[in-house]
């Protein structure tokens, strides 16, 4: 702790001043009655000096969220002498909305006593923040000179992207033989009852159903359908982002790669994720809740590099890109480089779909309507003129058409799997 | 904006109109109307817009006036008129940071009190404190002193309380600047 002279006492003593000042050359006495409760308030403030002595704590939960979820502060203020007035102000980041309570509060307490205070905060943008920085002013007894404190309780925050349930599930084309919610024609190992047949040489006594062969007078078993599940690899292009800093086409294209993988991983398929842009880093594929958490842990850091190369996508190895994975890229197509990956990875028979997201959902509202629809009437037909090799190819492209880019999916590749 | 909010704010409005245009009540000399208007304009401005310079320029403006009025009206010496306008002046200063404190802060109960129970002790002293330099003054004026040397002594006192308090705060400053110092070092060992 730190005390300080506040500004008022340089204000106090110029009053004080004229006041005697005028009392002097106006041989009148009222003037410096005037002036007179700003000297006793000096005096006062100089006399009356305690130290107090107090503990500040901070706690921060939860400390992984998604955007727009609360984060709990508690403030915590133990105090060993009575504390006079005494303000606190919980330092937010410039991201951080304070949604319930208040980061700053004034507050006394008497000697022995606690006081925990709460506050909930927001974020709405991803990101990995500070919190617990705390910063505190005591009043002893006046205004004029308080103690000032600095606490930190530095607390990182990971604040992931918000992960939007789709309303239907996208088998991939491809499956392979593993443990997974995609059920085979052809029987083995599995959960899902299938039939049952005679034994044969080989199978397990724990398999053998006893009420059949008691009834047949030999032995049957059950028999199972095989379990598959498929390789879901999501290619984020971070090579252009367009838009504001709070609100931009990366942070939509990261938000659906979120969703995509918590969806994939929840039917149990492995998923993946290339970003590809001017520095190229990618976590291979893998099933779980823990590859969840890296998939956001790594597009918690998801950020554009500028840059004028471009790795080539035939680098990146096969365990990252299993052979028949099925590939969802989530590009806005402004870098023609992509174009180049995305004929590679064509050539090498991956199962693509291609979200294409627009930056007309970023943009800050214009005044004038009529130009902001012109503008997204030619970006649409630029996109059509970029788009037809990949349509005359059959790739499924989802063409952004409101905030959510997501929401066309289901038809376009429903429309794609009915014209194969 | 809660109730609290608004009787603060209604508060700290009505002592601000007070102070500002306190010497209308002694004259109504057109140079001393148009001074409690422009303070009285500052002080609103100062404390709708939180800047405390303007409360305090109108403050000194507010002195100003008081003693024109004092002096063109001839009005006998009063103390309670300058005491309960140094009161005032007190209450506007200290109440404008108490009133950011409202706008801002989450206030938890005792607070209110606690500045309010400063307020009222400052006053009280200060009551004290003028009614000691009252019958001072009286006491000195009945002395029946030449009045030459009667001013002398005046802008002698005048320089010495001036004086004495300026050293006084720099003193009460430095130590306290060096104590925290101390303190800092002890911390970090």
């Amino acid at each position: 702790m730190q005390r300080r002279n506040a500004a008022l006492n340089y204000y106090y003593f110029i009053l004080l001043l004229l006041g005697v000042l005028l009392s002097t050359v106006s041989r009148r006495l009222e003037p410096v009655c005037a002036v007179l409760p700003l000297a006793v308030a000096l005096l006062y403030s100089r006399v009356a000096q305690a130290t107090p002595r107090f503990t500040v704590s901070c706690h921060v939960t939860p400390q992984r969220a998604f955007e727009d979820d609360r984060i709990t502060v508690a403030v915590t203020i133990k105090a060993e002498t009575a504390l006079p007035p005494t303000e606190i102000w919980h330092m937010l980041p410039p991201e951080a909305t304070c949604v319930t309570g208040s980061n700053r509060f004034l507050l006394t307490l008497r000697p022995g006593t606690e006081r925990t205070l709460q506050h909930e905060v927001m974020f709405t943008q991803r990101g990995k923040y500070t919190l617990g920085r705390l910063y505190g002013r005591v009043h002893t007894p006046t205004h004029l000179q308080p103690w000032l404190l600095e606490s930190n309780h530095d607390q990182v925050c990971s604040v992931y992207p918000r992960i939007a349930p789709l309303p239907r599930h996208l088998p991939p084309l491809h499956t392979h033989a593993s443990f997974g919610s995609y059920v085979s024609r052809s029987a083995g190992e599995g959960l899902e009852f299938a039939g049952v047949r005679q034994y044969s040489s080989g199978d397990r006594l724990r398999r053998v159903h006893w009420r059949t062969s008691l009834v047949r007078q030999q032995l049957y078993v059950n028999d199972y359908y095989c379990e598959r599940n498929a390789d879901v690899v999501i290619l984020l292009d971070t090579l252009v982002s367009v838009g504001t800093e709070r609100d931009n086409t990366l942070d939509v294209a990261v938000r659906a790669a979120a969703s995509l993988a918590a969806h994939y991983l929840y039917r149990k398929d492995r998923v993946g994720l290339i970003n590809y842009g001017g520095v190229c880093t990618w976590v291979p594929p893998a099933i779980g809740q823990f590859q969840l958490y890296r998939l956001l842990d790594a597009l918690l850091e998801t950020r554009t590099h500028f840059s004028y190369l471009t790795k080539d996508i035939a680098l990146i190895p096969p365990r990252v890109m299993p052979p028949g994975a099925l590939v969802l890229v989530l590009t806005t197509l402004l870098d023609a480089r992509l174009e180049t990956a995305l004929h590679d990875l064509l050539g090498r028979a991956f199962q693509l779909v291609l979200f294409v997201l627009s930056p007309v959902y970023v943009m800050p509202p214009s005044r004038r309507p009529r130009q902001a629809e012109a503008t997204a009437r030619l970006w649409r037909l630029e996109m059509d003129l970029r788009l037809h090799p990949f349509r005359r190819l059959g790739i499924p492209i989802v063409l952004q058409e409101s905030a959510d880019p997501l929401r066309g999916l289901y038809p376009t590749i429903a429309g794609a799997r009915r014209g194969q | 904006m809660s109730m609290r909010q608004v009787i603060v704010c209604l508060w700290l409005g009505l002592l601000t109109l007070l102070w500002a245009l306190q010497p209308l009540l002694l004259s109504q000399a057109r140079g001393i109307v148009v001074l409690a208007l422009l303070s009285g304009v500052l002080a609103v401005l100062g404390g709708l817009t939180s800047v405390r310079l303007f409360v305090v320029w109108s403050g000194g403006i507010g002195l100003l006036n008081l003693t024109m009025a004092l002096l063109l009206t001839a009005y006998p010496p009063n103390l309670w008129v300058g005491l309960s306008a140094g009161v005032t002046l007190l209450a506007l200063l200290d109440g404008h940071q108490s009133f950011a404190y409202l706008r801002h802060c989450q206030i938890e109960p005792g607070v209110v009190a606690a500045l309010g129970g400063t307020l009222v002790r400052l006053s009280g002293w200060s009551l004290a404190a003028g009614v000691g330099v009252g019958l001072l003054v009286t006491q000195l004026y009945s002395q029946r002193v030449d009045t030459a040397a009667a001013g002398y002594m005046t802008i002698i006192g005048a320089g010495v309380l001036v004086g004495f308090f300026a050293a006084f705060l720099l003193a009460t400053s430095h130590w306290s600047g060096l104590r925290t110092q101390g303190a800092w070092d002890e911390k970090d060992g």
